[in-house]
């Protein structure tokens, strides 16, 4: 019942975001910090992050009218701005991509490789952030959604433009890639 | 030099911090800048077919234009005519 009201909610907030600056100023309001903390964990300093989360914000003014509700939350639209023009810094200013690591989100990521494996699995910690840079970008994003921005398969998918069970598919064969690596460094 | 860089346990910013980076003023302005409209003549297209409507232009009246060697013989003729009127004293 919750999650109608909330859907009905933005539903609305997106309405007004398409018709008006002042919708788009809830919008921004709403959601800022969300997007600002998601680039931040990805780059080195406060003032790229800040520049990066207007560029997303503008990009999505003017797009809003293009953007059509089918039921996922915006925020996952938002995120796919994001990331988008995240990359586009990273090529142009030719920066380091940061990876943020989490001590929870590791400890997560080694407890579904042991569900997933069904076999006794011990790694350092330390191996596995090793392994985690060996990943490629969308590989390591798809990572960084599930297990430090703990987002569900059907909000991965959402943001990487596939289904749900193609979200589920991807994070399991990343995870038997990240395992494979980790057998191999040791 | 590594394409990533790995940073473990980041303190980030509080909530007070990240809302002191809120700047919906600056995203305005921003969106006016990218959303105006350029004038016509610097739209790459429009300069384009404005060239090429140009060029057509120049060739069709090139091929209509009378050509010059006709002219030159007018130019003769007369210059006959007043040769043989300067002959008839």
């Amino acid at each position: 019942m919750r999650q109608t009201t909330h859907k009905i909610d933005e539903k609305k907030l997106i309405e007004k975001a398409q018709n008006s600056k002042a919708g788009f100023a809830d919008l921004y309001h709403l959601y800022h910090n969300k997007i600002f903390l998601f680039i931040l964990k990805r780059v080195e300093d406060e003032a790229s992050a800040k520049d990066i989360t207007s560029n997303t914000f503008v990009k999505a003014f003017l797009n809003i009218k293009k953007f059509t509700y089918k039921g996922y939350s915006i925020s996952s639209w938002l995120f796919r701005i994001a990331i988008n023009e995240m990359n586009t810094f990273f090529k142009q200013k030719s920066k380091q991509r940061v990876i943020s690591i989490e001590q929870t989100g590791l400890s997560r990521i080694i407890e579904d490789i042991q569900d997933h494996d069904q076999s006794y699995f011990k790694c350092e910690e330390n191996s596995l952030v090793m392994a985690l840079d060996q990943l490629n970008d969308t590989e390591l994003m798809l990572i960084e959604l599930r297990f430090f921005e703990k987002l569900s398969f059907k909000e991965i998918g959402d943001i990487v433009g596939c289904t749900e069970n193609n979200a589920k598919v991807k994070g399991y064969r990343i995870l038997k890639k990240l395992k494979k690596i980790l057998d191999e460094q040791a | 030099m590594s394409k990533r860089k790995i940073i473990y346990n980041r303190s980030l910013p509080n909530h007070k911090q990240i809302e002191e980076q809120k700047d919906f003023e600056g995203v305005l302005k921003r969106y006016d800048a990218a959303s105006q409209k350029l004038p016509s003549y610097r739209n790459r297209n429009y300069f384009l077919g404005l060239s090429l409507i140009a060029i057509i232009a120049y060739l069709v009246y090139i091929e209509s234009a009378p050509p010059k060697e006709v002219e030159q013989t007018n130019d003769h003729h007369i210059t006959d005519t007043l040769n043989s009127d300067t002959s008839k004293p």
